[in-house]
């Protein structure tokens, strides 16, 4: 994905938003400095304005673009996890239930 | 199966994995991780904050945020992992202080709209005291109070939902002794109307069948318990505790016919001999779910009885609850029993349930007359007796349906 279709995909593909908290932010705060040194080169994105895009009961079912970032708790009662202390590596999010 | 495919990928540093469970207790997803020896870190979404309407879903993420596939098939795991990505902007982080409840009320204690009291609730929700979780229902209720505009009434279903989870959170979280049973009907009413405004959603219907009847059971949902805690032990572990004990409803086997014993059951106190608990030794509560009967269709209907300034006297036979016949519907037992605990006393909270099928001609409200007799000895004087406590359930029949 160029670094073109990736701001044009960031701004249609927010509707998959979901946690409430994400609504609130405003874009200059959903991205860290550590995250953009990942490709440092790139520009800093103008990301839309997360509040206007709430989707929160609809079906799940991105096809592309960016995964919402979510802090959850752990199961364990550990360190609270968080999908993007992950980057860098590809990862398999397999939500499932045990019944 | 999955866990099987990945395991050499993560080992050899290609694939992270992470699970994300939906299940209202932390606790048994944690059991299950043990039974089956999953090593990846797994996260709790019980209140379906990312908007899943489904399980199980696989989602691969490349190394920059982006999904690069929604739902891919378990024989192509290793190629997509394999696959070069191009390097792109990464995706948005989540600041870890904008999700705190700290954070959120005092940068927005000013925004009322749906949205940030909602957010407001989740926060207050994952920390997880009860007076957080109170706190959090209290924001939930404004949340969907002001939920007015066209765009926020998607929201409601969402909120309904997230106010089920926080009410049954608050009855789990409380001590035996001050389990307020109301919290759980609350939760009941909460998932029932969530479901109502949105009937789509898979897993908020779980959550209802998790505690329902037998006839809409997708399938015995935690009757897989026993046989972990024994493989477990038998591996010489010890195996998570469940703090939460199981209800019957959720090792309850699906029945999709309606079956009755009630006619060949016997009315211990036919004519009313028994004297009644006057003195109020024994609190009931009773929980339907789903919280309305629709006609021809059935309910769960979980008794709750705790000793008030008393405890139960074990020395005794157990306790006998008696359903009355219903001009409404049909009970699936007249007659509930509970065995006595080991001690000669004791003050547990016991729990029965039964089902109740509605005519399909029933109207307005189905009431569900009946009572109970037990041992109890007053907790003032010692004074022990044998009473009768009547008791009356009220079901909303949803005609609508």
């Amino acid at each position: 994905m160029n670094p073109v279709t990736s701001q044009k995909v960031l701004r249609t593909s927010f509707s998959t938003l979901v946690v409430c908290a994400l609504l609130l932010l405003p874009s200059k705060l959903a991205i860290s400095q550590d995250a953009n040194a990942v490709n440092a080169e790139l520009p800093v994105l103008q990301l839309p304005v997360l509040q206007d895009a709430v989707v929160i009961a609809k079906r799940y079912n991105p096809s592309k673009g960016p995964h919402p970032d979510f802090i959850l708790p752990s199961i364990d009662g550990g360190d609270a996890i968080q999908l993007s202390k992950y980057r860098g590596k590809k990862v398999l999010l397999l939500h499932f239930a045990s019944w | 199966m999955w866990n099987e495919k990945s395991k050499q990928l993560v080992a050899d540093g290609k694939l992270v994995v992470i699970g994300v469970v939906q299940e209202q207790h932390a606790e048994r997803a944690q059991l299950y991780k043990q039974w089956k020896q999953y090593e990846f870190p797994i996260a709790q979404d019980s209140i379906t904050g990312l908007g899943l309407a489904v399980v199980p879903v696989p989602v691969l993420i490349d190394e920059y945020g982006y999904v690069l596939s929604a739902r891919p098939k378990i024989g192509e795991l290793e190629k997509l992992v394999a696959r070069k990505t191009d390097a792109v902007a990464p995706a948005p982080v989540l600041d870890t202080k904008h999700v705190s409840a700290q954070w959120l009320k005092a940068n927005h204690s000013k925004d009322a709209t749906a949205s940030a009291l909602c957010a407001i609730g989740d926060s207050l929700l994952r920390e997880g005291t009860t007076e957080s979780v109170k706190e959090a229902i209290n924001y939930y209720q404004k949340s969907d109070t002001a939920a007015v505009s066209k765009k926020d009434k998607q929201l409601k279903g969402s909120i309904m939902f997230r106010l089920g989870v926080a009410y049954r959170s608050l009855f789990d979280l409380a001590n035996e002794s001050e389990k307020d049973a109301s919290d759980f009907s609350n939760a009941s009413e909460f998932w029932s109307r969530a479901l109502e405004l949105n009937p789509n959603q898979y897993i908020w219907r779980r959550r209802i069948q998790q505690y329902g009847p037998r006839q809409i059971k997708p399938y015995p949902f935690y009757d897989w318990v026993g046989q972990a805690q024994k493989e477990i032990v038998d591996r010489g572990e010890v195996p998570v505790e469940l703090t939460v004990p199981l209800s019957g409803a959720e090792i309850a086997r699906p029945n999709r016919k309606f079956e009755t014993t009630a006619s060949a059951e016997s009315n211990p106190d036919p004519s009313g001999k028994i004297d009644r608990d006057e003195q109020g030794l024994v609190k009931f509560h009773a929980t339907v779910v789903p919280q309305k009967v629709v006609p021809g269709k059935t309910v769960r209907v979980h008794l709750r009885f705790e000793p008030e300034a008393s405890h139960w006297n074990n020395e005794a036979e157990g306790m006998v609850v008696w359903i009355d016949d219903s001009d409404n519907g049909a009970s699936s037992n007249s007659k509930l029993t509970h065995a006595n605990a080991k001690e000669a006393s004791s003050d547990e909270a016991r729990m029965m349930e039964f089902e109740f099928q509605a005519d399909r001609a029933a109207k307005g409200e189905v009431e569900l007359k009946g009572y109970a007799l037990y041992y109890v000895c007053t907790s003032q004087d010692g004074e022990c007796l044998y009473r009768r406590q009547d008791f009356s359930i009220t079901v909303p029949v949803d005609s609508k349906k």
